[in-house]
């Protein structure tokens, strides 16, 4: 493989990719913005500084990010703001040529280079690499090598400046999914449960909950779930609707069932009961004493609260129910019930019980029942456990050997004779919209929540299914059982979307595997003859259920190395819908999720007419040339010339994901037409700031596990799903650590660490 | 006509037999049997199948000297002259409600979008709110909080979501629909009794007091606290919405469907009845005065072929697509005419529900093959209390047969004003829906100079309603 680093040597190729997409909604500032008669002088209105370097090519990325901050200063800053708090923070250098392009007031900086615009991206990024050993970022001078057994690969890391603070903890609502399991949990305690039985009374008014997919407008699924469902943090009167029909309809299933009142009254207060009697011993929906009515307080705002309840807040809910108990005592539970079921400690994680850390109020060490939820909706997306309140509570959690042992728990779901977290997985498949895809091979609390970070990542729920009644692709799979009918398609394509399980799986569990590794394996993960149908391959022996967690030494079979090394060349990926491939559609998921570009979503009023069909087939052209066509003006060039040759580099893989040398190109009404075009898979693909010239997926795949730019999109991708945000400038030092223990160690190391951070345990307080 | 009061134990239990008198909602009640006077409410539903359109299945062939040209681009021929079905898929079945209905053709969206989940009811560009949304959240369309204010329903492929949209604090939120009958029966016909909502009540206002306190934390964040505030205005409008909705007044006893969902391989009998079952639920809602806005999503694709609809409106425009022809006809026979019947009862003055209402069954794409938007084929029904001219094919096609592009259709009328004619004909002003400054609603502008050109001549008047279609 020829991996050229283009930088220095390809101009056109910057320019490209730099000259930006015009659709990025960008701050214009126009009423502010330093018109070319107020900027100190310089060539074509800029202002460079006395010690600006024109060509500091070959100096550190902190030259260059220097160099950026002095070209930022002098001409950005008067409109946003200065450098430190800027409100560009994290554009990257498409994105400033986007603003150069589509901004009347910026016109004046079209003079600035391709390597200028790198350098100012350098200076407003948040996590700016450091120099390390030698394969530095330099602003992308240099591109990392192919990963041998002499060259490991990803030397570079985050920045982590020590004694800086954490980033800001915002408060967070619960997912859908952790507020989903969590009502289905937050009646066990006391030894025996209803929630099961109480879920299913109330089950449907679930649905009432909208989905975590809401996304900035503008930029499409660009930001959908602002990465994934734990980092949505919209409310909308909807939630609030759903939250209240949720929460009423349990109270009332609650209290209208004897069996249910009766047992919950009791399971309340014997919970947390240290003395010999029960007070709700012979409580009934007709009379519930005083002390009764206090341990359901108590009981429950434990569990809803997620910590004991202080003393005027149960002196405010006895008041509460004494005033709705005027009509019975079912009421007066029901309105209580209803009321801790829509209170913000229990839709959000609210950590305000911390200690402050060398006396700061804004930076807190939090408390070990904060601690405890913390820990349990990372790990398990519900709620603690009644034995990890328990921890909490005497305080044992602190300890590093109890807290590891919970970590364990939790990840490895070894919780003996208790059923607690086996309802957690069971929720895992009830009613909330989500297929039952994704736990195939999933069995506890932690294995799912990995398995959720997978498939979000991997947007698996976006994969597009088949067209089985379009005859060109009934034509075009002749003889593979994919266009056989529904059932043949069916399986055809949950056997794609569960290898990708299965690979993934074995990687990160059985294999202990990197990033790299999952960009390299040959592991072939079917499991069902279709492979053999479609690929010419043996499926592996044994059940995804067995080799998960197989002994050493056992091995799945593999693809033939070179034909489809890595994940990202499994059939799944390359699944279009119909006979053709969508190498756009392909380029701008690997750049968005696997780069971490922030590519945006073309606004349909700006785009030439059918711009966002796919291009007509015409007998001989391929499928590269017409898309390359299509996109071939100026103001789709500004995205496609990052998203076309990314797809472009895998078009030695078909719609269905087998292997071809030939396109052959196939008319609407299924007629095979007589040439066969040679395939062009080769392209030189931006990774970030890194350029490598590749042909062919397994090519491709092979720079991916080198670049360090993929590398820490992977990290920065866990970061936002673990700590349920993006990162940001106090994030370095974890991202650093986290960066360090998957590259040396592995992916599942790097789940295992999380918890252990220094950040995981403190809460910084955001400005006031 | 027997009023019903409607209880939550009789929703869960799925029985009747409550009988406790409730406040009647006047405007709902049948004239000849109350004396009503108030003016009926209007109402807005919009339905919406999924994956394009064969034109040559919705073309009318108007029979000979049927046909008025009203104004440039603007060609009308009545219903009633179409003695043997207005098109293949709108047939003869549908020859009772002419007098009540409109075909439209020629109707644009000007960006280009191919498939647009919230193009039908103006989300363009994934910006805006649809107009069930901006309907759903006007104090003209609704004086009186509702029960809920729009009701979304049905089945979107594989997600959960609507076709409708709204943003909130920033955010574009594809709305949830209700894909279960028996939660949307739950949430229309929720609680009623006024010890029942006295005590909501109790619980929100609680609720309320416990994210003002929480605010007050000193250890929270000015953004956390812009998070609570956001929280607290959804919570003030459920507090309004409590205090204030009007009670429901049912004309008869509505009972908890037995079906849920219909299973993973439905028969064509359950997809029928699970559709005809929101019909019902729609129909009611309105009639019981719960809602005034609904949309229904024809998503499931468990049908024709085993499978989806998608392939089949890829095949060419040019070649015969039964099984196309066959969903359409399913479609339109079997929902369409379904929701339009169960709202063709009396409500008052000699005037039906659906007289008052305007059903708008529409299609995301026109050309399924090539997913243009040009010329969506628009089936409209009511005339929203007389605000909407009935009976009537009109085409907005262009009189000098300028053909698209890609040739296999004519420009029209940009899709924009029958947006217009909705929110207007609901009572709404441009200034509660124009709130960019910019005319009309939804996006009225396309890169693409060819297409600008011919649609430029529509701008001056882009801001007003249909001509021939609207009549105010």
């Amino acid at each position: 493989m020829d991996v050229k680093n283009l930088r220095k040597n390809n101009h056109l190729a910057l320019i490209l990719i730099t000259i930006g997409c015009l659709f990025i909604p960008y701050n214009n500032c126009s009423q502010n913005f330093q018109t070319q008669s107020t900027l100190l002088p310089g060539a074509d209105g800029l202002v460079l500084s006395s010690s600006f370097s024109s060509d500091p090519s070959g100096s550190s990325v902190d030259s260059s990010v220097n160099q950026g901050k002095i070209l930022y200063s002098n001409n950005c800053a008067t409109c946003h703001n200065s450098i430190d708090s800027s409100n560009i923070l994290n554009k990257n250098s498409l994105d400033i040529s986007n603003a150069i392009s589509s901004v009347t007031l910026m016109s004046k900086f079209k003079s600035l280079t391709t390597a200028q615009i790198s350098w100012i991206a350098l200076a407003l990024s948040p996590l700016p690499t450091s120099n390390d050993g030698g394969n530095t970022s330099g602003g992308g001078t240099t591109t990392p090598p192919l990963p041998t057994a002499e060259n490991p690969p990803i030397l570079s890391k985050f920045q982590c400046v020590a004694g800086d603070d954490p980033s800001p903890t915002p408060l967070r609502r619960l997912s859908k999914r952790q507020y989903l399991n969590t009502m289905k949990n937050v009646f066990n305690f006391g030894g025996v449960s209803d929630s099961a039985s109480i879920s299913t009374q109330v089950s449907t008014t679930y649905a009432m909950i909208p989905e975590d997919s809401s996304y900035v407008p503008g930029t499409g699924i660009a930001s959908r779930l602002h990465g994934f469902d734990r980092t949505d943090t919209t409310v909308s009167p909807y939630h609030l609707d759903g939250y209240f029909f949720v929460a009423t309809s349990t109270a009332e299933a609650l209290v209208s069932n004897d069996a249910f009142l009766n047992n919950f009254l009791l399971t309340a207060g014997n919970y947390r009961n240290s003395s010999s009697s029960n007070p709700c011993t012979g409580a009934s929906g007709s009379s519930i004493s005083s002390t009764c009515v206090d341990a359901v307080i108590s009981s429950l705002g434990f569990r809803t609260f997620r910590r004991p309840l202080k003393q005027t807040e149960k002196d405010s809910y006895k008041s509460f129910y004494t005033a709705n108990a005027q009509t019975g005592p079912r009421d007066g539970i029901s309105a209580v019930v209803s009321r801790f079921l829509m209170s913000p400690q229990f839709l959000y994680l609210v950590e305000t019980e911390g200690t402050p850390v060398g006396g700061r109020s804004d930076l807190l060490q939090i408390s070990p029942y904060e601690l405890a939820s913390r820990l349990a909706y990372t790990l398990s997306d519900s709620i603690p456990s009644v034995y990890l309140m328990a921890k909490a509570e005497d305080g044992s959690l602190l300890q590093d050997s109890v807290y590891n042992q919970e970590i364990d728990k939790l990840i490895k779901g070894d919780y003996g004779a208790t059923t607690n977290y086996q309802q957690i997985i069971a929720d895992g498949n009830v009613g909330d919209g989500e297929s039952n895809r994704q736990y195939m091979y999933a069995y506890t609390a932690g294995e799912i929540v990995v398995d959720r970070f997978f498939s979000q990542w991997l947007r698996l729920d976006d994969i597009l299914p088949f067209e089985y009644a379009s005859k060109p692709l009934q034509v075009f799979t002749a003889g593979s059982y994919l266009s056989e009918g529904p059932a043949g398609h069916h399986e055809h394509y949950a056997d794609m979307m569960g290898e990708v399980v299965n690979i993934y799986s074995y990687i990160f569990w059985r294999n202990k595997g990197t990033f790299s590794d999952l960009m390299t394996t040959t592991s072939l993960g079917y499991t069902t003859n279709d492979v053999q149908y479609l690929l010419g391959y043996t499926p592996a022996s044994r059940s995804a259920s067995w080799w998960k967690n197989a002994p050493d030494g056992y091995q799945l079979p593999n693809y033939n190395p070179g034909e489809r090394d890595g994940i990202l060349n499994r059939a799944a990926f390359k699944i279009s819908g119909n006979e053709q491939t969508n190498p756009v559609r392909r380029g701008v998921f690997i750049q968005r999720q696997i780069f971490c570009q922030a590519l945006p979503s073309p606004e349909p009023d700006k785009l030439p007419d059918r711009a966002l069909s796919p291009p007509e087939k015409t007998p001989d052209t391929t499928t590269r040339d017409r898309f390359a066509q299509k996109t071939s003006s100026t103001t789709c060039m500004g995205c496609h010339s990052m998203i076309n040759p990314t797809g472009f580099a895998m078009e030695n893989f078909d719609s269905v994901g087998r292997a071809r040398t030939k396109e052959t190109i196939i008319t609407e009404t299924g007629e095979i037409k007589p040439q066969l075009l040679p395939i062009n898979a080769s392209a030189t693909v931006p990774i970030g700031d890194e350029i490598v010239t590749v042909n062919g997926g397994s090519e491709f795949s092979r720079a991916i596990a080198s670049s360090q730019t993929a590398n820490q999109c992977f990290v920065r991708q866990y970061f936002r799903f673990a700590y349920g945000r993006t990162e940001s400038t106090g994030d370095g030092c974890t991202l650093d650590e986290m960066y360090t223990t998957m590259v040396s160690k592995s992916m599942k190391d790097m789940t295992y660490l999380i918890p252990k951070q220094k950040q995981f345990r403190l809460h910084k307080v955001g400005s006031q | 006509m027997k009023i019903n009061k409607i209880t939550r134990r009789l929703f869960l239990q799925g029985i009747g037999g409550a009988t406790v008198a409730l406040p009647l909602l006047e405007s709902l009640l049948p004239s000849t049997a109350f004396g009503a006077t108030a003016a009926p409410a209007k109402r807005y539903i919009a339905i919406r199948s999924l994956n394009g359109q064969r034109l040559m299945y919705w073309k009318p062939s108007p029979p000979a000297g049927s046909t008025t040209k009203a104004m440039a681009h603007v060609r009308t021929t009545p219903l009633s002259a179409y003695t043997t079905g207005i098109n293949k898929i709108l047939d003869n079945s549908f020859a009772p409600l002419y007098s009540k209905m409109n075909f439209l053709e020629g109707l644009d969206i000007i960006p280009a979008l191919g498939h647009n989940i919230g193009g039908l009811i103006g989300n363009f560009n994934d910006q805006t709110d649809t107009i069930d949304q901006v309907l759903a959240y006007s104090n003209k369309v609704y004086p009186q909080d509702p029960s809920i204010r729009s009701l979304l329903v049905g089945h979107n492929c594989a997600s959960t979501g609507s076709f409708s949209y709204k943003n909130s604090n920033g955010y574009l939120i594809q709305l949830p629909a209700y894909l279960n009958l028996q939660a949307a029966f739950d949430r229309v016909f929720f609680s009623a009794t006024a010890a029942k909502t006295a005590h909501h009540i109790r619980v929100v206002d609680a609720v309320f007091a416990d994210y003002q306190n929480l605010k007050s934390n000193s250890r929270l964040s000015a953004l956390d606290r812009q998070a609570l505030d956001r929280h607290l205005t959804f919570v003030g409008e459920l507090q309004s919405r409590l205090r204030n909705a009007t009670p429901l007044a049912c004309p008869s006893s509505p009972s908890r469907p037995t079906m849920a969902q219909p299973s993973y391989s439905p028969s064509l009998a359950d997809i029928e009845n699970y559709y005809q079952t929101m019909n019902s639920l729609i129909a009611l809602s309105i009639m019981c005065g719960a809602t005034r806005v609904a949309t229904l999503n024809i998503g499931y694709p468990k049908t024709y072929g085993g499978g989806d609809w998608h392939g089949p409106s890829h095949n060419a425009e040019a070649e015969p697509n039964p099984v196309l022809l066959e969903i359409n006809q399913w479609i339109a026979k079997k929902i369409v005419m379904d929701l339009v019947q169960k709202l063709n009862v009396p409500e008052s003055g000699g005037s039906t529900y659906l007289d008052n209402s305007l059903v708008h069954w529409g299609n995301e794409i026109s050309v399924g093959w090539s997913h243009r938007n040009e010329s969506m084929p628009t089936v409209t029904f009511g005339s929203l209390g007389g605000k909407i001219k009935t009976g009537q094919h009109i085409s907005y096609l262009n009189d000098g047969n300028i053909l698209v592009p890609t040739g296999e259709i004519y420009f029209g009328r940009p899709y924009n004003q029958f947006l217009v004619s909705i929110l207007q004909g609901m009572g709404l002003s441009p200034a509660d829906y124009e709130t960019t400054g910019k005319k009309s609603y939804g996006a009225i502008s396309s890169l693409d100079a060819e297409r600008m050109r011919y649609y430029n001549q529509f701008m001056t008047d882009i801001g007003n309603p249909l001509p021939a279609y609207f009549i105010g």
